[in-house]
């Protein structure tokens, strides 16, 4: 199973997320996110799905926990690489209405 | 046809990962499209999560319960804890609503598992448990 990882561009997050996010998954990649929040200057977060192959309604509290912290710092959240199935969970619950996809 | 099984497991969150994987199996002898079987590990995850993070509030030394009876196409899946209960339970299925957000809930759980289900019926009583049961009829291919 792939983990999380996390690499720092400037003063954006990028966050590859691991194969499977649900609650258990989310848990750590929270703790291991405010880690990360309080020991650099971080404005942006990317959620990167390119790994995701299972994500149940935990990934929209991980997606919207994210934003609710990157507005703090006048920041956004961003979201890379989204499966059709994970799009429309995203779609489905008006996520996109607070966060919107890019390349990379 | 007729197939049944239970199981019984802690209240650990690593078992979220393993009894969807457990039903998804379960479910393959109905010859399920992957979409089918992607959302029945959706539910079961759902179910299974509420049962540890709001019925045992993450004590891990529960015992949550799952049962699968496949009745000709139709899978059903049923979730059990004994933990808090839920003291209104329309309340709680609706949608956005979640008595943790300080802990980054959505509140979507029940609404997804309604959306993914063709039945869903919640039985709770507060400080007895709650039982979570769903159907989903896989039509043949
Ligand atoms: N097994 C359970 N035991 C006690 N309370 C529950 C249980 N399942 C759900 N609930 C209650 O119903 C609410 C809504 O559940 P859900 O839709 O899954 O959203 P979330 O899990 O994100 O809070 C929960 O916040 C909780 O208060
Ligand atoms: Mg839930």
């Amino acid at each position: 199973m792939k983990r999380t990882s996390y690499k720092l561009e400037d003063r954006t997050l990028i966050v590859g997320l691991g194969s499977e996010l649900d609650h258990h998954n989310v848990s750590i990649i929270n703790k291991e996110l405010s880690k990360y929040l309080q020991m650099y200057i971080i404005k942006n977060i990317i959620f990167d799905f390119n790994d995701v192959t299972f994500m149940d309604s935990s990934g929209i509290g991980l997606v919207m926990g994210g934003y609710k912290q990157a507005v703090l710092y006048g920041g956004s959240v961003m979201l890379s690489n989204i499966s059709e199935r994970v799009d429309r969970i995203f779609a489905f619950s008006g996520v996109y209405r607070f966060v919107s996809k890019v390349e990379i | 046809m007729k197939n049944q099984m239970s199981l019984e497991f802690d209240s650990r969150s690593e078992n979220e990962a393993f009894a969807r994987v457990v039903v998804a199996a379960f479910a393959t002898q109905l010859n399920p499209t992957l979409e089918e079987i992607d959302d029945i590990k959706t539910v079961v995850s759902e179910a299974v999560t509420n049962a540890i993070v709001h019925g045992y509030e993450q004590k891990e030394e529960y015992k949550v319960f799952l049962q699968c009876e496949i009745t000709e196409q139709t899978i059903q899946i049923t979730i059990m804890d004994y933990g808090v209960g839920i003291e209104d339970v329309e309340k709680a299925k609706t949608p956005m609503y979640t008595t943790k957000p300080y802990m980054n809930r959505s509140g979507m759980g029940f609404t997804f598992m309604e959306a993914l289900m063709d039945e869903l019926e919640v039985y709770s009583k507060k400080d007895e448990g709650t039982t979570v049961k769903m159907k989903k009829r896989i039509e043949a291919k």
